[in-house]
């Protein structure tokens, strides 16, 4: 749902703006962005995270650790499984859902999909951003708090985290005549 | 004479690597570019009008110009095949925004043949725009398929630009014939026909259409199930096409019936079989969102790799899932499923030279190789650990996060270096160049900015099996910010950058300012040289292809509308000539293709497969170098099979070489193929006129065996292509070759 707010936020910006790109839009900067920032680490080892530039951000975990790493979604529930073959999604997690473009026709109803051989996996997490985008003014400001709970197996959740905040843009505008 | 001092030295001294570099190649020879070319006659209300002016007005106050090449392929036999851009813009009178669904005509063809002494002749394909959508095309509005449908939109008023070349792929059949791949439907929504009022949309195609060389004609092949408008493809090792990216529409991407889709690039990858004619949607692990014209190179392994570069329409992208586009991503066409590698352009290696490049970015003046002595050889793999490192130098996160430049890079070239063997004779590991373009910056307006950086990264991707391995180092930058340069291997093993502009010309059209200059890459040394300047400006839409004697041909530029209005020329103001398309070529000629001492091939075969141990007569036994490079077919600085392949030398007995072709077709894909040999001289790398080299797969169904000689300059038959059974090939539909022997193959006559 919450994609879908954004995807109808983006179509009637692009509407309202005319061209998505171009002269119009420079025109319009907005005035700033809410943005996410990596604070909170724990101390597992082989975890790397990397939050992904733009406007929602992404978030990218890698995991070369031993034993299984899982990472919780949405509601709490198991949402990605790290283990020594790659990355598993819960296709039954309702963050799995949030994240699907179609409706996943080839893939189980429910149950663990190998969404990569690799030991890192990069998606667009909600917590990441927030559904509406106060106004505020011209220097950064924290919002909210967010995090991510991740567990390695066998031992108490643990989680990754950081602060959401106002960024103020500064206009782009190519140099005028 | 070259000079060669040490990227440590350079350090020590304090001078900026790329400065430097400058002054050490400043009497190094730059090349030459020919005077611009371009086809003498327009047809003009029917009638062959011959002229130097790049348009001609009709009877009903129209401009009618020549077309530009927006895109180009080397055809097998010389001849370049090549696509207009953007046509019908030139009439557009108030504003493109309001107009371009209205003006806009689909674009036509042309082939191009150079002569003797360059003597240049035109000729025009038959149906001359490709025939995509005679009878008008079903455009996504809003209201489609509604009692209201057309009441707010022009998607039905007229068939004349349903179906357009422009924005559409195009990729080498391993016939030789040339595939583009959607294209544009162009109308108003809203708008209302016959006013010049509404707001254009530019929508994507699912049309496939091929160029056959022989009968120099279109044809239609099947649709793809997305409409794609910058759509990227990328040949498999069976010979099959992938295609993946595009967007539906481009200014509106709402799509009521699959609103998860709306608001981004099609996600949804389909794979072509050259045999049957047919695209398959692959299934929903193959979706990835990507960027428009995704940067994609097909790995050793026979995965597909995503650079994380591409066309993001800077600065506010294309999708709201865009931040996924900073993550490099293997593709596995046998599994169907996409791999997340890394953020791109880390972990970075910290050599000496890209130490070099991130101090003298960073302008920390005051550091020496001893104080960071420590870093070199290091191996950063996130922007935290680097902040770390440089924390006692008190950087700014967001100087150093520029210097680095990670992650999307739009608007440049992703270019394969020569793949090179391993002792084992095996190639396993990539190297690609990225130089220029814009970068996510990290932060803010991601997936990219209005100013273009200087900065060039090398990605190292290893192989084995399917275990894929990655990470960057920074070579010496450009000597100067380039956006949207094209890029060509050339034979003796450097990348050439040609043409582009200073600024982002889709934010700010008309208001860049071209790039002339050319610039050589040395993979040896990581540093970018100035060579000569091309005559003409050449921003948006400029196209450079590697021609068979070693020599470049340049053409295209065809800018949007001046600030998305009309085409006026701001040339006197210093900013790019945007008063409409060039149609010009240029030839580049670079300093070895000057000498009169290049080494020759006298003999070579003509067909080739995976596997083969074949010969090859030269002129002069100093030939030490034999690379295979595919024939450019590209268009906006993408050719998903741009690759050149160094042949290991097995034997030299004299004037004649012994080589041994790559084992599997994830290394050198069927098609069409130059083979150039080269030698070493006090200038460098000395490459001969290239021979040409179909490169067969035998085990393509629709591709015949047939016995023949090899054809050399003199007429001389010398067969010498030796089979070995194909068992390292990790694609499908492949057949162990069963001639017992001569490869020697045309393709017959069923063709596909």
């Amino acid at each position: 749902m919450l994609l879908l707010f954004a995807a109808l936020n983006i179509a009637v910006m692009y509407s309202a703006g005319a061209l998505a790109h171009g002269a119009d839009e420079i025109d319009n900067v907005p005035d700033g962005v809410i943005m996410a920032q990596l604070a909170e680490l724990p101390d597992i080892s082989g975890l790397q995270v990397i939050l992904l530039d733009g406007v929602p951000q992404g978030i990218m975990v890698s995991y070369q650790g031993s034993r299984e790493l899982v990472v919780s979604g949405l509601d709490g529930e198991p949402f990605l499984r790290f283990d020594s073959e790659g990355v598993l999604a819960n296709t039954g997690s309702a963050t799995w859902r949030v994240m699907q473009s179609t409706d996943n026709k080839a893939a189980p109803d429910e149950g663990w999909l190998r969404v990569s051989e690799t030991r890192s996996f990069g998606w667009m997490d909600p917590r990441l951003s927030l559904e509406s985008a106060p106004h505020h003014g011209s220097q950064p400001q924290e919002l909210e708090r967010w995090h991510i709970n991740v567990r390695i197996e066998g031992e108490n959740s643990d989680r990754i985290g950081g602060v959401i905040y106002w960024q103020p843009l500064q206009k782009t505008s190519p140099r005028s005549l | 004479m070259r000079t060669k001092i040490s990227i440590a030295t350079r350090l020590a001294l304090g001078l900026p690597v790329a400065v430097f570099s400058t002054l050490a190649f400043a009497d190094s020879p730059k090349g030459s570019f020919s005077d611009p070319f371009s086809e003498p006659t327009i047809v003009v209300d029917g009638e062959v009008v011959e002229t130097d002016e790049k348009c001609v007005v009709n009877g009903e106050g129209l401009d009618e110009c020549k077309p530009a090449a927006g895109t180009m392929a080397l055809l097998e036999d010389g001849r370049i095949l090549y696509l207009n851009a953007l046509e019908g813009t030139e009439n557009v009178e108030l504003s493109i925004v309001a107009e371009f669904g209205e003006v806009s005509v689909n674009d036509q063809s042309r082939v191009l043949s150079l002569g003797e002494n360059d003597a240049a002749e035109w000729l025009k394909p038959n149906p001359l725009r490709a025939g995509a959508n005679p009878d008008g095309n079903d455009s996504e509005t809003l209201l489609n398929g509604t009692e209201l449908d057309g009441l707010i939109d022009t998607a039905d008023n007229t068939a004349k630009n349903d179906g357009a070349l422009f924005c559409s792929d195009v990729v080498g059949l391993a016939d030789g014939r040339v595939m583009a791949v959607g294209g544009t439907d162009y109308y108003s929504e809203p708008g209302i026909d016959g006013l010049p009022l509404g707001v254009a949309e530019l929508e994507g195609i699912k049309n496939s259409r091929i160029f056959d060389p022989k009968t120099n004609t279109w044809t239609q092949s099947g649709d793809m199930n997305y409409g794609r408008w910058y759509p990227s493809m990328v040949t498999l090792p069976n010979s099959k096409i992938f295609v993946a990216s595009g967007v539906t529409k481009l200014l509106k991407p709402v799509y009521p019936e699959d609103p998860l889709n709306s608001g981004r690039n099609v996600v949804q990858t389909e794979t072509y079989d050259p045999c049957a004619g047919v695209w398959t949607q692959n299934p929903s692990t193959a979706d990835r969102t990507l960027p428009l014209y995704p940067r994609l190179h097909l790995l050793p392994n026979g995965h597909v790799l995503y650079n994380a570069g591409g066309q993001a329409f800077n600065p506010f992208g294309q999708g709201y899932d865009q931040a996924l586009w900073n993550i490099v991503a293997t593709y596995n066409p046998d599994s169907q499923r996409w791999n997340d590698i890394g953020y791109a352009g880390l972990p970075l290696r910290l050599d000496e030279v890209g130490l070099g490049q991130l101090t003298s970015t960073l302008n920390v003046t005051n550091l020496s190789l001893d104080q960071v002595g420590g870093l070199v050889g290091d191996l950063l793999s996130s922007p935290t650990e680097l902040l770390t490192a440089f924390d006692d130098f008190n950087v700014d996160a967001d100087q150093l996060k520029m210097a680095v430049a990670g992650g999307m890079r739009g608007s440049t070239s992703s270019t394969m270096l020569p793949l090179r063997p391993d002792a084992n004779g095996e190639y396993n590991d990539v190297e690609i160049l990225t130089a220029g373009g814009v970068p996510s910056y990290a932060v803010l307006t991601s997936p990219g900015g209005y100013l273009p950086v200087a900065q060039s990264r090398i990605d190292t991707v290893t192989t084995d099996g399917d275990e894929v391995g990655y990470e960057s180092r920074l070579t010496a930058p450009l000597n100067q910010p380039r956006w949207y340069g094209t890029n060509v291997v050339m034979p003796d093993g450097s990348v050439m950058v040609f043409n582009g502009g200073n600024r982002d010309g889709v934010v700010g059209p008309g208001l860049d300012s071209p790039i002339q200059t050319a610039e050589r890459f040395d993979p040896q040394t990581g540093i970018w040289t100035e060579m000569a300047a091309s005559k003409r400006p050449r921003t948006y839409h400029n196209t450079a292809i590697l021609m068979p004697d070693g020599r470049v041909l340049i053409g295209g530029h065809a800018p949007i509308n001046t600030a998305y209005l009309s085409s006026i020329n701001l040339e006197d103001f210093g900013f790019s000539p945007n008063d409409g398309r060039d149609p010009s070529f240029e030839i580049y000629t670079p300093p070895y293709a000057e000498r009169d001492d290049r080494p020759e091939i006298l003999n070579a075969p003509n067909s080739l497969t995976v596997g083969d141990t074949f010969t090859v007569q030269v002129d002069d036994p100093s030939v030490d170098k034999v690379l295979l490079i595919r024939r450019t077919v590209m268009t906006h600085l993408i050719d998903g099979d741009q690759r050149a392949i160094e042949l290991p030398i097995a034997a030299q007995n004299g004037n004649t070489l012994t080589l041994k072709m790559p084992g599997r077709h994830s290394v050198v894909p069927a098609g069409k193929y130059m083979l150039f040999v080269s030698k070493d001289s006090e200038i460098g790398r000395v490459p001969s006129v290239s021979a040409s080299i179909t490169v067969i797969n035998n085990g393509l169904e629709c591709m015949a065996m047939a016995a023949s000689d090899t054809t050399t300059d003199a007429g001389e038959e010398t067969a010498t292509a030796n089979a070995e059974p194909d068992t390292t090939d990790t694609s499908t539909n492949e057949s162990s070759s069963d001639d017992g022997g001569l490869v020697q193959s045309v393709f017959g006559v069923f063709g596909f």
